[in-house]
Parts: C-alpha cells; sequence; structure tokens
C-alpha cells in the first residue's frame, strides 16, 4: 500500500503519512457528477431575492388566506418551522452574524452599503408578511418552505457582508 | 474568515472551481485515509469521488466554523463503511481498561512498509479504529461517530488492534 520509493522506518503510528496521492486524476470523475447549473451567487442577486420572496410571500398568503390546508398538513408543516425557529445553532449563527453586522457595514462603501441595508430590511418585510400568513394558517407547507429559505436567504446575506471588496461582485 | 473558509462559501455558492480548489488541497489525505481504510486502490479511488460529491451536495449543511478537513474525513468513512457495512460484525464489547488515546509508540524503529502490512491484515473494525486514532489523531469521542459505534466499542477494538499489532510486528521478540 505504501507508496514511498525508499524504506522509511518509525516507531510511531503518526510518523506514518496521513495523505496519499492517487495515481490517477480523481477530479474529472468527480466534476461529471456534480449537479448542472447550481446557481453561482450575487450578494445583489439575494437581496432581489427577498424583494421577491417578499411577494410572493403576500401572494401566497392571500392565495391562502381562506384556511385551506391538505389533511395532515399541519402538522408536517409545524414540523419544518420549529425545526428551523427552534433549532440553537441557527439561533445562534443569526445572532452572532447580527452582533457583528454594523462593523462589517461600516467596511463597505456608502452605495453599497445602502444597497445591504435595504435588501436585509425587504428580507425582514417578506419574513413578517410570510408568518402573518403563517398565523392565519399554520399548517400550510408551501407557506413554511417559504418561510425557510427566506430565513436561509437572510442568513447568506448577513454572513457575506463586508467580505467582498465590491458588493456588486461575485464573491 | 480565512482562505478555505472562502472557497467554502464559494463552493457552496455552487462555484465548482472553488470547489475544485478544495479537492485539491484535500485529495490526498481523503485518498489516504480512504485507501487504508478499503486497502484496495480502485475502492479507495472510488471512495474518494463518492466523498467528494457527497461533500459538494451537503456543502449547504456544513457550518462554516467547523474543520472542512475533519468533515470531509467524516463523509468519506461514511462512504466507506456504506460499501462494506455488510461485511461488517462489531466487536462483541468488554471495553478494556487500558485502551486510552495514548500514542502507540515502539521501542525499536521499524520499517514502515512492516507496519503497513501489519495494519494492513488486522480485522477490519480494528483496523479503521487505529487508522483514525493512531495515524490521523481522532480522539474516541470523534472516531465513534464516524464509525457508528459506541465509544466503548471503539475503545476496546483499538486496544485489540494495538495487541494484534505488536503480536504481529513481532515487537517482544525485538525487544530480546
Amino acid at each position: 500500500m505504501s507508496n514511498s520509493g525508499t524504506p522509511k522506518k518509525a516507531r510511531s503510528l503518526q510518523e506514518l503519512p496521513q495523505a496519499m496521492t492517487p495515481a490517477r486524476d480523481l477530479w474529472p470523475g468527480i466534476e461529471s457528477r456534480l449537479a448542472p447549473g447550481r446557481r453561482r451567487w450575487h450578494v445583489p442577486a439575494s437581496i432581489a431575492a427577498g424583494v421577491m420572496l417578499m411577494t410572493i410571500g403576500v401572494l401566497i398568503g392571500l392565495q391562502f388566506r381562506s384556511g385551506a390546508s391538505a389533511p395532515g398538513a399541519q402538522e408536517s408543516g409545524a414540523l419544518i418551522r420549529a425545526s428551523l425557529i427552534d433549532d440553537p445553532a441557527y439561533q445562534h449563527q443569526r445572532q452572532e452574524l447580527l452582533r457583528t453586522l454594523p462593523a462589517r457595514l461600516e467596511s463597505l462603501p456608502p452605495d453599497s452599503r445602502q444597497r445591504v441595508r435595504d435588501g436585509l430590511l425587504a428580507i425582514q418585510a417578506a419574513k413578517q408578511n410570510i408568518e402573518a400568513e403563517l398565523g392565519r394558517d399554520a399548517g400550510n407547507v408551501l407557506l413554511q418552505e417559504l418561510f425557510v429559505s427566506t430565513c436561509q436567504e437572510e442568513i447568506r446575506v448577513l454572513t457575506f457582508v463586508g467580505y467582498v471588496d465590491d458588493f456588486n461582485q461575485e464573491i | 474568515m480565512d482562505e478555505e473558509q472562502l472557497l467554502v462559501a464559494r463552493a457552496a455558492r455552487g462555484d465548482q472551481r472553488a470547489f475544485e480548489r478544495l479537492y485539491r488541497a484535500h485529495v490526498d489525505r481523503v485518498y489516504g485515509l480512504c485507501l487504508r481504510m478499503t486497502r484496495n486502490t480502485a475502492t479507495a479511488e472510488d471512495s474518494t469521488q463518492q466523498a467528494f460529491v457527497q461533500a459538494w451536495e451537503g456543502l449547504a449543511r456544513f457550518e462554516l466554523r467547523s474543520a472542512f478537513g475533519t468533515w470531509l474525513h467524516r463523509i468519506a468513512v461514511n462512504v466507506v463503511l456504506g460499501q462494506r457495512r455488510s461485511g461488517t460484525a462489531e466487536l462483541a464489547v468488554a471495553v478494556a481498561e487500558d485502551a486510552d488515546d495514548a500514542p502507540f509508540t515502539l521501542d525499536t524503529p521499524v520499517e514502515v512498509a512492516e507496519i503497513e502490512a501489519a495494519i494492513d491484515s488486522l480485522p477490519e473494525g480494528a483496523r479503521h479504529v487505529l487508522i483514525l486514532s493512531g495515524i490521523y489523531g481522532y480522539s474516541h469521542v470523534e472516531i465513534a461517530p464516524m464509525l457508528g459505534v459506541a465509544e466503548g466499542t471503539c475503545k476496546a477494538q483499538l486496544h485489540r488492534a494495538r495487541g494484534l499489532l505488536r503480536e504481529r510486528l513481532n515487537i517482544e521478540a525485538r525487544r530480546a
């Protein structure tokens, strides 16, 4: 199994090599199996997505205001939302990102800073709209999923603020 | 956020070039682990590829605070075990009290190839624990969930592996 050419001695297992180079490049085989078309992410795109989610949230909320839900959906929907809201890791990550946000915002040019603020406000509004609709129809799975994806979008934006020089550039 | 974390973040957004850079940085250690666990180059290559594909698919769940290399190793171990699960029999456990985390050292240096061969000859469960503990430096607390066994089982396997390794390297005879 060893790929060493010269005999070496060791007194400890820790001296054995952890790394071994495969005989062929495995990357082409990996690359061909990666899901094609995964989106390339732009911060402004996420902000736009936040605005879009807000609109969709309102529209769907209005559409489902009648409260009609599929049988059994109430329980699964509640679980989806609870799994995120009650997740300590998510809460911790969000609080930590919010805590460091002001300093990271300060590192941005004024225009970018304003766009981030606007984007986060749009996402926040979308979350509130979706939550309001969920208050009327807690079992609507579509709304639950929309809420979760909006929360994820918020985390993405919060995560990358300050780690790009030009906020219009892909990170 | 260090360079690797940025690459992970970019890869999580679908940037395959960033993921390829992560692959280049980690492939040798992942392949080394797979090869040691499977003892077969073709299977190790396949496991390595599968591990990276699974990593790509699971990047959204990866927490940036964690070590990417450790996360990759966990996936690789899962892949290897998934391929061999049916033939694996867990050791009936009687936890050895002396199965501690202290490094396994030899009084006299032995040729690496000889040690490798002795490790290769160990029973699968014991070999896996010995590799993860002795060569890659993981603790029992880390190894147990990787292998899907109890911590006590992990300790017992390590104890057994060390005993067999000493026996196969004929260490007592070398001392004499």
